[in-house]
């Protein structure tokens, strides 16, 4: 009975763990991650220059039928969650094969929660995400993530 | 005959016509022109389409239920005969609306769009009967930028992008020969466009280049004639720099497949349909397809 309680328990810690997080490197497809479903908070994005990471979680996934919603949290060193960063956060969309953006994403910060909204992916193709991080209006540290829809 | 040409031309000229393009897909116009023994002409066209598709780099995609993207124009061209070989012309898009919907978000625009004034010379004229020798016309066109463009437009969906956004100068050819019951047309044109600088960005836009094919059917006791036309169309890549970031777009291709019906009425009024569809031929690249449906309603004056 105990072994077979035990099997049981191991396949559902197999069957339970976390699916592939979502990936920031060129031409991979990324995999939308629900709030429902992550956990934890892991680093997806990396500021090199700065040593932040940053964590994504897209409330209402890219696509050009509706409005797109992300919600960023910045995580320092050991995978601590900062509450505050001393830069200015800026994020824009761009077409590179077309040329052109979209409407400008609006941000607010909110206990040290970032929410971007206004993202709209105005039509189908490749679409760069540029995060920057800013210092008096200076970019200091960028990071692009390509998305192809 | 001379019926004949005029129901020609103005089918030719008119069919092949500037729909709104805001990014990346959109025919080009090649300039009206006088035939026969007229001194003026106003043409008003009337457009609606919409986007149907797009061309990516893996492939062509279709657009979703949820996705719509319709425009609708009404332009003016007048014509000027200046003396026997020698034209101008002036092309107005007086509104030119595009509406975009994306899931429950609906946002709509309309306004002037881009103004090009066209001269046009007849440097290979029919005089005398020729079975081989066509009719020949040279052009060249300023395009003048009035409207926003994607550089410069302020809505969330980009609809009050109406036009280019830069200067451009083409330089074009058309031959037009009459084989019995049918006539035959073919033409190229090249438009270089000038880098302009906007508030945010510095645009070295690619240069354009169209081909064009067609043929026609005149029938003998009425004066119909149906027409079919093939356009090709390519966009170099431009290159961009938005505050010191520098980069390039992708060419573009795209083919417009154009049916048009015409109808000349006692010589001075002349009625056009025309149907043009970017979705029936290829290879296409980097750019959106469009269907789109025209009439027009042409005045001449007699010298």
């Amino acid at each position: 009975m105990i072994k077979i309680f035990l099997l049981s328990y191991l396949s559902l810690m197999m069957l339970g763990c976390d699916a592939p997080i979502f990936s920031m490197k060129s031409n991979e497809k990324p995999r939308y991650i629900a709030p429902s479903e992550k956990t934890n908070f892991s680093c997806d994005v990396e500021f090199k220059k700065v040593d932040l990471c940053m964590s994504m979680q897209w409330l209402v996934a890219p696509s050009t039928s509706e409005e797109a919603k992300l919600e960023i949290r910045f995580l320092e060193a050991e995978g601590l969650l900062a509450k505050k960063i001393a830069y200015d956060f800026k994020m824009e969309l761009w077409m590179p094969h077309h040329g052109h953006g979209s409407a400008d994403v609006l941000i607010t910060e909110e206990n040290g929660v970032y929410h971007a909204e206004n993202i709209w992916f105005i039509m189908p193709g490749l679409w760069e995400l540029r995060f920057q991080l800013l210092n008096e209006g200076q970019v200091v540290d960028e990071v692009v993530v390509d998305i192809n829809l | 005959m001379k019926l004949w040409w005029i129901l020609i031309f103005n089918s030719i000229f008119s069919s092949q016509w500037a729909f709104a393009a805001s990014c990346c897909g959109g025919g080009s116009a090649f300039p009206g022109v006088i035939t026969g023994d007229f001194k003026s002409q106003v043409t008003t066209t009337m457009s609606g389409g919409q986007v149907v598709a797009d061309a990516k780099q893996n492939g062509y995609f279709s657009r979703s239920s949820n996705e719509s993207e319709k425009f609708k124009t009404l332009s003016l061209n007048y014509a000027q005969r200046l003396d026997e070989w020698n034209q101008f012309s002036l092309s107005l898009p007086l509104v030119t609306s595009r509406s975009k919907q994306l899931g429950g978000f609906t946002e709509e625009d309309s306004g002037i769009g881009d103004i090009s004034i066209s001269l046009a010379n007849e440097f290979l004229p029919e005089l005398t009967y020729s079975k081989w020798k066509p009719r020949g016309f040279v052009y060249s066109k300023l395009l003048i930028p009035v409207a926003p463009s994607l550089y410069d437009a302020e809505n969330t969906l980009k609809t009050d992008s109406r036009g280019e956004g830069v200067y451009g100068l083409a330089l074009g050819t058309l031959f037009v020969k009459v084989v019995g019951d049918w006539d035959l047309l073919g033409g190229v044109e090249y438009k270089y466009r000038f880098s302009r600088s906007f508030p945010e960005i510095h645009v070295e836009p690619g240069s354009m280049a169209n081909a064009l094919a067609g043929a026609g059917y005149n029938f003998k006791k009425y004066p119909w004639r149906v027409g079919l036309s093939l356009q090709y169309q390519h966009t170099g890549a431009a290159e961009l720099n938005r505050q010191g970031l520098k980069s390039s777009t992708e060419a573009k291709r795209v083919w417009d497949t154009s049916l048009s019906v015409n109808y000349l009425y006692e010589k001075e009024w002349m009625f056009a349909a025309i149907y043009t569809d970017q979705t029936l031929w290829g290879p296409a690249e980097n750019t959106t397809f469009e269907r789109q449906l025209s009439v027009q309603l042409q005045k001449r004056w007699s010298m």
